[in-house]
């Protein structure tokens, strides 16, 4: 088995462009129907997102049971652009195009209240098909095209109600992508470069893994894709853009496209991995336990893993606290994401930092992020679905609306109680890994690590508190606003949208072990490093056990603290003030940056025109003086030199023409220069 | 070495575009429309005669002609090697672009517009054909001259302060190279380029050759606008029509990147100026110029001011590819070249729409235009998201090939200053389709109407050009596939 994993056999096949071609396509079939033909216009949208799901599942067999990769060659931008399908990509790409299928059916409905339809049914086909571009891409240089992409499109999806709120929140969303990228580009560049790799991994031997270079490259990186997962402190565009985006782009926000970063995290790790092959495999393992020595490039992982455990904790913490305070449901949800991008981060972490023994965080982040991409997009859609029916976001002024819309409550419910991490729904099964994982990190972790254990157990109350906050102030007691009569419930195509996802939701909850067995453990079987036996016991385990139910309480008591405490002294209302978020000194910097600008222009013409009339005197005592010296030539000369004078006469007869008195003073800034600059270069190079 | 062989197709192609003259003069007012053809069909027949020379430059044969010797070892002489092809094809192309497009732009003394134009293109195959450093002066002063009356063409008081501003500053540029390249033929000899260095540090003195290369510099890098050379770029852009800002970024500006080429890989060498040193000096003023220019250019309002800053920051992108004298910075440098003619000719072209259209030279008041002008405002953005490098245009392959060539050149921080010129670019480009297709309300449906379909073709083939060569990069005869030769046979 586990010479079939390092070496997967590659096998030739369209399907990887099949799959990204088909959303494009529909994208542009979209824009040429157009708003004349509504109905044609959806169905062509819901077929071709339909058939890249179709094409993604097609792939599924070939990957996932074969373990074969699925490559295809294109010959585009700089030659070997490749894409090629492993277990770790194809999961993504499945979660993404259901997702995105669930989201698309649901738009046809939701999106006759909105403008511009047109444009968001194409932009969001185009955002899939850079989207699964990402995770099918066989490479950092082909990924970061499609990350790119990826990015400028959502901007599309963001921007798309165009109030004011909106264009606030593009603004901020763009700058914080072209950043991302640009961080993403230069450790992309470095990797290329240092590793000499044409895969994810380092190439076998290079010195890559294990000189300090990878830190630099791992912490470009990490700023590039961080900004997408809504890591803290660059999640600045998250709260804003959520709540602008229509619902169904809001749930591809925060379903697939925070997810691109989590799994741009995932390659970083596999990368120090691949180091693993390079030394020779499990040999490695038993190397070190008999020198009681990790080799280099795990060490490297280990220190890696530490920084993003802890940057997992501050994005937990920060999004979970910021969710409590929240009245409009879509910003609530937001900072949820950043929350739980937090819980996904620290179980990528500790799977780096326990190195070959951490697929059990890996596992758990990963799973984690399939959980997250099912509930999350759900109760965007349950809240679009509030919205549809009562256009109202203040869940202070909604309520007892599961009277009137029975069925929306129930989804989003399920997906509360999955984020929740309730038994019996999919969050208890990737908290119940998360959990684990931090345990077995506390032996070598020591203290530290403790701490971790009760700020994840403090979160996870947090997160009982302020879904169940969202739940019954929206859902259950009694109507705060008007017109309770004229809600309804929503059309049956948003309907069964939302249901394929909360079946999905229970799905994973309750079969925890089909999910590890045929999607996270083939996916595990990618990384070398791992000790196979830890990932063979993670096949084997067992979910609905006494003590991991029973680890499900002091979570529950401490949420059900939480909300009586906030209920009891109105907490829920306190405001931060807006000093204490780091978004305050984004906005002041750029401020400043522009104003330095402005006044570094301003300032340079000042300056100009304080030495202008220095130049200027000089220039024209020159000229001056060369008219004096053709004058006394004149005077002086022959019949003879008379005729050769003429021509510097022609000259200065041009001259005049052309009023080069005033330009005297740029021909002598041009000469100043022209001698600093010889100067200068004949001094330091000598 | 390379294969030689003689041709007289470089004097052939040079004299076709002087073709356009006796039909614009003798036509020009009575019957336009013949002069308009026969001027497009000069500028489109150098295209194709250019292009019969393609199969030579990419088997890296080099075509020579002798015409005449003006001082003993002096010659006027053509030599078309893979370089002088890319560079002549990539003119032709912006010529013939812009060439469509002034037929509808420009409504005022056509006649002196086409025939200076149709001068100053065989003036630039000159200096993309030349053999020795005096060919390339004689026709780099020409061509320098002759762009002056399309500079003030419209004849305000703006164009002619610019125009003139512009001939003080080439003036004197001139003047600066006729003292290197005196210095040069002094102490090296010969003026010939050879496809390798002519001068050598073993019988000259590196004072002396420290001064050559530097008056050189200061020479072409006033077209080359390095900072603080620039001084006529953002006001000779604005005041021009905007076909011919279009020429002046796209073409005229990289002659002196060219004159700079040929100084680096024809006069000094690659190995020589290394062991000089003065390739540090260099990147760093290259650097200086694309950030601080990028600075300038955000403040801005003027929109071809703008646009303007922008080219003084782009233009030292092909420094700063050359100077890095690694592989691959030479090919993102070179790459460049053609890169950024498409898309600051685009922009320049779409400029001119917008002001053509609607008067609005300031993008304060562009509010809702890209509802008004939508074509354009598209094609405006996809060659603007091209300044910026984002993936599958082609200003993302340079900025790429610049990266890895920072890098192989063991000068990595100069990746920080191709990304914060990114990140620039950004901050000056964004908010220009920002307030075009989101800001605001969206400008009256009913005055929808792009303009004439001669200017909206060339901006359209401009912008799909963007996309091409950000896609298609390796398909034979593409810029790359050029650039690769020449790097190959340099490195």
């Amino acid at each position: 088995m586990e010479n079939a994993v390092r070496s997967p056999e590659v096998v030739n096949s369209l399907l990887p462009a099949i799959a990204l071609l088909l959303p494009l396509l529909g994208g542009l079939a979209v824009l040429v129907v157009g708003d004349r033909r509504e109905g044609l216009r959806n169905l062509l949208a819901v077929v071709f997102s339909a058939a890249a799901f179709v094409c993604c599942v097609a792939m599924f067999p070939a990957v996932m049971i074969r373990g074969s990769s699925l490559t295809v060659t294109l010959n585009v931008l700089l030659g070997d652009f490749r894409l090629s399908v492993d277990p770790l990509g194809l999961i993504f790409a499945l979660a993404a195009s259901l997702v995105w299928l669930m989201s698309t059916i649901y738009a046809c409905n939701y999106m006759q209240h909105e403008q511009r339809r047109t444009r968001y049914h194409a932009f969001s086909l185009f955002t899939e098909a850079a989207t699964l571009g990402v995770f099918l891409a066989s490479d950092y240089f082909v990924l970061f095209v499609f990350f790119e992409l990826m990015g400028l499109l959502a901007y599309l999806l963001i921007v798309h109600n165009q109030t004011y709120e909106a264009r606030k929140a593009g603004v901020k969303y763009i700058y914080m992508t072209v950043y991302g990228g640009l961080s993403l580009l230069c450790g992309i560049l470095l990797f290329v470069s240092y590793a000499r790799s044409l895969g994810f991994g380092a190439q076998a031997g290079s010195a890559f893994l294990t000189s300090s270079i990878c830190f630099v490259v791992s912490g470009f990186m990490i700023g590039g894709f961080g900004v997408k997962a809504g890591m803290v402190p660059l999640h600045v565009w998250l709260p804003l853009a959520h709540p602008a985006a229509p619902s169904p782009a809001s749930a591809l926000l925060s379903g697939i496209i925070i997810k691109a970063g989590a799994y741009g995290f995932i390659r970083v790790i596999y990368t120090f991995h691949s180091g693993a092959e390079g030394v020779g495999g499990a040999l490695v393992k038993h190397g070190h336990e008999a020198a009681g020595q990790v080799p280099v490039y795990m060490h490297n992982l280990h220190d890696l893993g530490w920084v993003i455990i802890w940057l997992g904790i501050l994005t937990m913490v920060v999004g979970m606290v910021l969710a409590l305070v929240q009245d409009n449901v879509k910003r609530l949800l937001a900072y949820s994401s950043i929350s739980q991008m937090g819980y996904i981060l620290i179980g990528l972490g500790i799977g780096a930092y326990l190195g070959a023994e951490g697929a059990i965080g890996l596992a758990g982040g990963i799973y984690h992020i399939m959980n997250h991409a099912f509930f999350k997009s759900l109760l965007f859609l349950g809240v679009g679905a509030v919205y549809y029916a009562t256009h109202q976001l203040d869940m202070t002024k909604l309520g007892g609306l599961w009277r009137k819309m029975p069925y929306t409550t129930a989804f989003t419910c399920i997906a509360g109680l999955g984020l929740m991490g309730i038994t019996v729904f999919n969050g208890f099964a990737s908290k119940t890994l998360l959990h684990h994982s931090i345990l077995e990190s506390l032996e070598p972790g020591g203290p530290w690590l403790r701490a971790v254990d009760i700020i994840f157990l403090v979160s996870a109350g947090g997160t009982i508190c302020y879904i169940a906050k969202l739940l019954s102030l929206t859902f259950f007691g009694h109507h705060r606003g008007e017109n309770i009569h004229e809600i309804k419930e929503v059309p049956r195509p948003m309907l069964a949208a939302m249901g394929v996802l909360a079946a999905g939701v229970l799905f994973f909850g309750l079969f925890p072990g089909i999910v590890m067995r045929n999607l996270i453990v083939p996916v595990l079987g990618l990384f070398p490093g791992l000790d196979p036996e830890s990932v063979h016991h993670l096949a084997g385990l067992q979910f609905y056990t006494g003590p991991n139910i029973v680890a499900l309480l002091p979570p529950l008591a401490v949420g059900i603290v939480f909300f009586l405490v906030m209920t009891r002294w109105d907490l829920f209302r306190l405001r931060l003030p807006e000093a204490m978020g780091i978004d305050y000194y984004y906005s002041k910097t750029e401020v400043g940056f522009l104003r330095l600008c402005f006044r570094g222009s301003k300032r340079y013409s000042e300056l100009r025109a304080k030495y202008w009339p220095m130049a200027k005197t000089t220039g024209e005592y020159l000229y001056d003086w060369w008219q004096a010296l053709v004058k006394d030539y004149r005077r002086l000369s022959s019949a003879a030199l008379d005729r050769i004078v003429t021509i510097p006469m022609d000259i200065s007869g041009f001259a005049t023409y052309m009023r080069a008195r005033q330009f005297t003073g740029d021909i002598a800034y041009g000469v100043f220069v022209i001698a600093i600059v010889i100067a200068a270069l004949t001094l330091t190079l000598l | 070495m390379s294969k030689i062989v003689h041709s007289v197709l470089p004097a052939i192609i040079m004299a076709v575009p002087w073709l356009a003259i006796p039909g614009a003069v003798l036509w020009g007012k009575k019957r336009p429309g013949a002069a308009k053809a026969v001027y497009v069909g000069c500028t489109a027949a150098t295209f194709l005669l250019i292009t019969t020379m393609y199969p030579r430059a990419m088997d890296g044969v080099v075509s020579v002609q002798h015409l005449v010797e003006v001082a003993p070892g002096i010659n006027l002489a053509f030599r078309v090697d893979t370089l002088g092809f890319y560079f002549a094809i990539l003119l032709s192309v912006i010529w013939l672009l812009t060439t469509v497009y002034s037929l509808g732009y420009i409504r005022t003394r056509e006649t002196r517009y086409y025939c200076f134009t149709a001068i100053n293109l065989s003036f630039c195959l000159g200096v993309a054909f030349s053999a020795n450093m005096f060919t390339l002066f004689v026709f780099y002063e020409l061509m320098s001259l002759f762009t002056y009356p399309l500079i003030i063409h419209e004849e305000t008081e703006i164009a002619r302060r610019a125009g003139l501003k512009y001939l003080v500053y080439t003036i004197t540029a001139g003047a600066v190279i006729l003292a290197a390249l005196i210095m040069q033929y002094y102490y090296g000899g010969t003026l010939s380029f050879l496809g390798h260095g002519t001068l050598n540090s073993e019988t000259i003195s590196k004072p002396v050759l420290l001064i050559i290369f530097s008056v050189y510099m200061l020479g072409f890098g006033v077209k080359a606008c390095i900072m603080p050379l620039h001084g006529w770029v953002p006001d000779a852009h604005p005041a021009a029509p905007s076909p011919t800002s279009a020429l002046l970024s796209g073409v005229i500006l990289k002659v002196g990147a060219f004159g700079i080429i040929r100084v680096l890989f024809d006069v000094f060498g690659i190995k020589l100026l290394g062991d000089l040193g003065v390739a540090l000096p260099m990147l760093w003023v290259a650097s200086f110029t694309i950030i601080v220019a990028s600075l300038f250019a955000i403040t801005q309002n003027d929109l071809k001011r703008r646009l303007a800053y922008s080219s003084v920051a782009q233009v030292s992108y092909i420094i700063l590819g050359l100077f890095l004298l690694s592989p691959d910075g030479a090919i993102g440098g070179l790459l460049q070249i053609a890169h950024h003619a498409f898309m600051k000719g685009t922009l320049f072209l779409c400029a001119g729409i917008i002001i053509h259209e609607t008067g609005k030279r300031d993008i304060r008041e562009m509010n809702g235009i890209g509802s008004k002008l939508p074509i354009t405002m598209l094609a405006f953005s996809v060659a603007a998201l091209g300044m910026m490098g984002t993936p599958l245009t082609c200003g993302f392959i340079t900025k790429w090939e610049l990266g890895l060539g920072s890098i192989q050149a063991h000068r990595p921080y100069f990746i920080a200053v191709l990304l914060l010129s990114a990140l620039l670019n950004a901050v000056y480009f964004l908010p220009i389709i920002y307030i075009a297709f989101f800001k605001g309300d969206p400008m009256d449906k009913l005055l929808k109407h792009e303009t004439s379909r001669t200017m909206m073709v060339p901006v359209i083939i401009g912008a799909a050009f963007v996309v091409i060569l950000g896609i298609f990069v390796t398909v034979p005869g593409l810029p790359y596939s050029l650039v690769k030769i020449v790097v190959k046979a340099l490195f």
